[in-house]
């Protein structure tokens, strides 16, 4: 029953493996010199590591959530775009209707400010 | 693929479904407006788009009324009845009472008035659906589409602290809430292995004993659920927090337009799919009546905040509607219906006054606050002493006509008793009901306060107007809803008609 | 059929693990975990049950997206100094009280409805249950308000959203409306007093 599986679990097995490997294998082999310039983050982003009580700012609630709003979106997308041929132009209509909401909520999002870095 | 292929593109009733749809095109339309820049925008334009959009949809909602057990929408989703026309419309004159309200409220220039604005009619577009819903996955939406909204604008005054623990509490709160109406829905279905309420109705009974458990857990969480959402004790703890924390405006809202729709579904889902199970589930909810009527009077007695005090009121309100949804039977569909209309005038009639007056006091909304407002302003003192007698039940008002209704509902559907605990119930409420009358009219003018005065935070009100012409909409919302209460309780034959038909909606009872 | 079985008995071990963890773990980075891993094993219970779109969905949004917000809030608030329960009082001691009653009331409801098909064969899913082409027809037809209802759902989190992380630009710019412009003259905190602000210092 669940044979069809086995291409997903092979996948995700191999990627266990290789990836396991090569992160042991770079703790094993790899040569150690730490200086202060490689504890630095590269060329941007957070210090890698950081006291309990660091910080983050409220920006990143903001994209995480908007993140979500979108990542559902395509969610929704992928099974009615497998019907487009089945339900023809209404599949076509109603799936318009469901993007151009989202479209007035990305509009919205962006002329407020919300995509801004601040 | 056999499965498939027999699933056909859903014939869309485009008249039947004008008035959800006239909400969700004005709500996108209001969120556009509000991002134009301009004082006029957001002060006039974007409310007066909001109270067209309302309109609009009423007039829709008039337009496509039919009596009697209406064919369901798109494969039985949504139904379009007199009891979802009839609850809709009450929920656009609480928008459009909230509108006027909320025009000098320093919300909505927290929030943005785009915001706010499109907030709340996704917040009435929720409530459509509830009560028109015909599917559990219809209702589930529906409920959050209602809740989620609220969240936000409970904690619209981003910078009232009350205001944002108002919102959290809520949010929390309501998400157990929402999530136990989920788990008792996903019972039901799994006991009957039917989404569509006329289904499910005809699978008990047949493929499923009436007794079965896993159905009666799935009615008892549902109904917790739900009880949550309504305010019914012992799931009622969260509404005073909540109601003094909130803008004024959203308290009003929700206090009239969220309980509506709560009892709508409660209505729907009870009478219409599970009315087999009544004689389950019919004293189950009585006791919850019993306990929310005394809980709710009691609550009230010792508040001296007006928006707690009502909070409490609205608890035990609560447990009289549940006395008509408690029968199962017509009498008590049209009996809860005709009470939601009276209790939204006289609620509305109570907060506007509330709001006109926390304005311009630096008492904010304590009991205080209208101390002497019978001399000071009798403009405002009249609605709120006629909504006070309304929601106590004093002959000549709504709230009498209302009471007498679900009285007799309750005694011609075998709970005499919990007729008897109504009187009971109403007769407590006058020792807080009637504080406030006498703190308007008997007590003389609260002296300034000695001391460091409250801060007057320009979120709560605290605008400089000390007179009520100064804000003419909150006064007329006032007077126009104390008229209708006075007007319900000594002509109340064409509401009576209108509940009679609301009763038509639902076949089986 | 075995190897099912054992899959099953690893899945729900790992699912209720992950709920526990997520209640008894004190620190809340460590409880978000373990939230990701009973969210995982409870897709692997609905690959069991044949539903693959929503186990795939499953791992989409709630392992990758929703875990996401999960740990910025968390390390937005910055948790583990505080504890997570400052004071015991009724309602801490009542809590499980009532969770065991409501888990003794769920096992009577199953129990009584649905064990008795334990000996009985599996029933058998029809050909293309839980693909993505069914759930697709389904939301076409039968579940269309509730799907365009998402997306509209969808809008107003986003407005919610914008509108509590005080993201207003426009707003603040236009700066004409009489109460924005009083509501800012009193306190314009240098940090956004939103969720922190909340939590921390309701009663």
């Amino acid at each position: 029953m669940l044979g069809s599986y086995l291409p997903a679990l092979v996948f995700l097995a191999l990627g266990l493996v290789v990836g396991g490997v090569l992160t042991v294998l770079n703790g094993i082999i790899g040569p150690k010199r730490p200086g202060t310039v490689k504890e630095q983050p590269y060329e941007c982003g957070l210090p890698s590591e950081v006291t309990s009580n660091f910080r983050f700012g409220i920006s990143f609630y903001l994209i995480a959530m908007l993140f979500i709003l979108f990542d559902i979106e395509v969610v929704f997308l992928y099974p009615v775009a497998v019907q487009l041929e089945a339900f023809g132009l209404f599949a076509l209509i109603e799936i318009m209707v469901f993007i151009f909401l989202l479209f007035v909520a990305f509009v919205f999002v962006w002329r407020r400010g919300a995509l801004e870095w601040r | 693929m056999s499965l498939i292929a027999q699933v056909q593109a859903p014939t869309v009733d485009f008249r039947g479904l004008s008035p959800l749809i006239a909400l969700v095109v004005g709500a996108n339309v209001v969120l556009l407006a509000g991002l134009l820049r301009g004082a006029g925008v957001q002060r006039v334009l974007v409310p007066l788009l909001a109270a067209v959009t309302l309109i609009v949809a009423g007039a829709l909602s008039v337009a496509i009324w039919e009596t009697g057990d209406v064919e369901p929408l798109v494969q039985s989703a949504l139904a379009m009845d007199t009891l979802t026309l009839s609850m809709s419309l009450l929920f656009y004159l609480a928008g459009l009472a909230t509108i006027a309200l909320s025009l000098r409220s320093s919300a909505v220039g927290e929030a943005g008035a785009g915001e706010y604005y499109t907030l709340l009619l996704a917040s009435i577009s929720g409530m459509v659906v509830l009560a028109a819903a015909e599917n559990l996955i219809t209702l589930f939406v529906g409920l959050e589409l209602l809740s989620i909204p609220l969240y936000v604008l409970c904690g619209s005054a981003v910078r009232e602290r009350a205001s944002l623990e108002s919102g959290l509490k809520y949010l929390v709160i309501g998400s157990v809430g929402s999530a136990t109406v989920l788990y008792g829905l996903a019972l039901i279905y799994g006991a009957t292995g039917q989404t569509d309420l006329g289904r499910i109705a005809a699978a008990i009974g047949e493929q499923v004993e009436v007794g079965d458990p896993l159905l009666l857990t799935g009615i008892a969480l549902t109904a917790s659920g739900l009880a949550f959402k309504a305010s019914v004790a012992p799931f009622h703890q969260w509404t005073p927090d909540v109601y003094q924390g909130a803008p004024t405006p959203i308290t009003a809202f929700m206090a009239v337009a969220t309980k509506t729709a709560a009892f709508a579904v409660f209505l729907r889902l009870f009478d219409a799919a599970l009315s087999t199970n009544q004689v389950e589930w019919g004293p189950a909810l009585a006791a919850l009546a019993l306990a929310t009527i005394l809980i709710g009077n009691v609550g009230a007695i010792g508040q001296r905040s007006l928006k707690r005090l009502l909070a409490w009121s609205g608890v035990a309100q609560a447990g009289y509607l549940l006395a008509g949804v408690v029968v199962g039977t017509r009498l008590g569909l049209q009996a809860t219906a005709f009470y939601l209309a009276t209790y939204l005038v006289m609620n509305m009639a109570a907060f506007a006054v509330v709001i006109a007056s926390e304005r311009v006091s630096e008492r904010g909304d304590d009991i205080s606050s209208v101390e002497g407002l019978g001399a000071r302003s009798p403009v405002l003192a009249w609605p709120l002493t006629i909504a006070m007698l309304g929601l106590a039940g004093f002959p000549a008002t709504a709230g009498f006509m209302g009471k007498f209704y679900l009285i007799d509902a309750a005694v011609d559907g075998q709970y005499a008793w919990l007729g008897v605990t109504i009187v009971v119930g109403s007769m407590i409420s006058l020792v807080y009901y009637l504080r406030v009358v006498a703190a308007m009219w008997m007590a003389p003018d609260a002296p300034p306060l000695a001391g460091p005065v409250r801060r007057m935070s320009p979120a709560s009100g605290g605008s400089p107007e000390a007179d009520p012409r100064a804000q003419p909409e909150t006064v007329a919302v006032a007077l126009v809803c104390a008229a209708l209460t006075i007007a319900i309780g000594i002509f109340p034959s064409p509401l009576f008609d209108l509940a009679v038909q609301v009763g038509t909606s639902i076949s089986g009872i | 059929m075995l190897f099912e079985q054992v899959l099953f008995f690893v899945a729900a071990a790992g699912a209720i693990a992950g709920a526990l963890g997520v209640v008894m773990i004190q620190n809340p980075f460590y409880s978000v975990l373990a939230l990701v891993g009973h969210l995982v094993a409870l897709a692997l219970l609905f690959l069991l049950l044949r539903a693959e779109f929503l186990a795939a969905a499953q791992l989409v949004v709630y392992a990758g997206a929703v875990m996401v917000l999960y740990v910025f809030v968390v390390a937005y608030i910055g948790g583990a100094d505080e504890p997570l329960s400052p004071e015991g009082g009724a309602i801490a001691r009542l809590g499980p009280l009532f969770a065991l009653a409501l888990l003794l009331e769920l096992t009577i409801a199953v129990g009584g409805s649905e064990l008795a098909a334990l000996e009985s064969a599996p029933g058998t899913a029809a050909p293309g249950f839980g693909s993505p082409a069914q759930i697709g027809a389904l939301l076409l037809s039968k579940f269309l308000i509730p799907f365009e209802a998402a997306s509209f759902l969808l809008l107003v989190a986003a407005v919610g959203a914008v509108v509590l992380a005080r993201r207003r630009r426009g707003l603040e710019e236009a700066g004409a409306e009489g109460a924005t412009q009083v509501a800012r003259e009193v306190r314009e905190p240098a940090e956004p007093a939103t969720v922190a602000g909340a939590s921390g210092e309701a009663r």
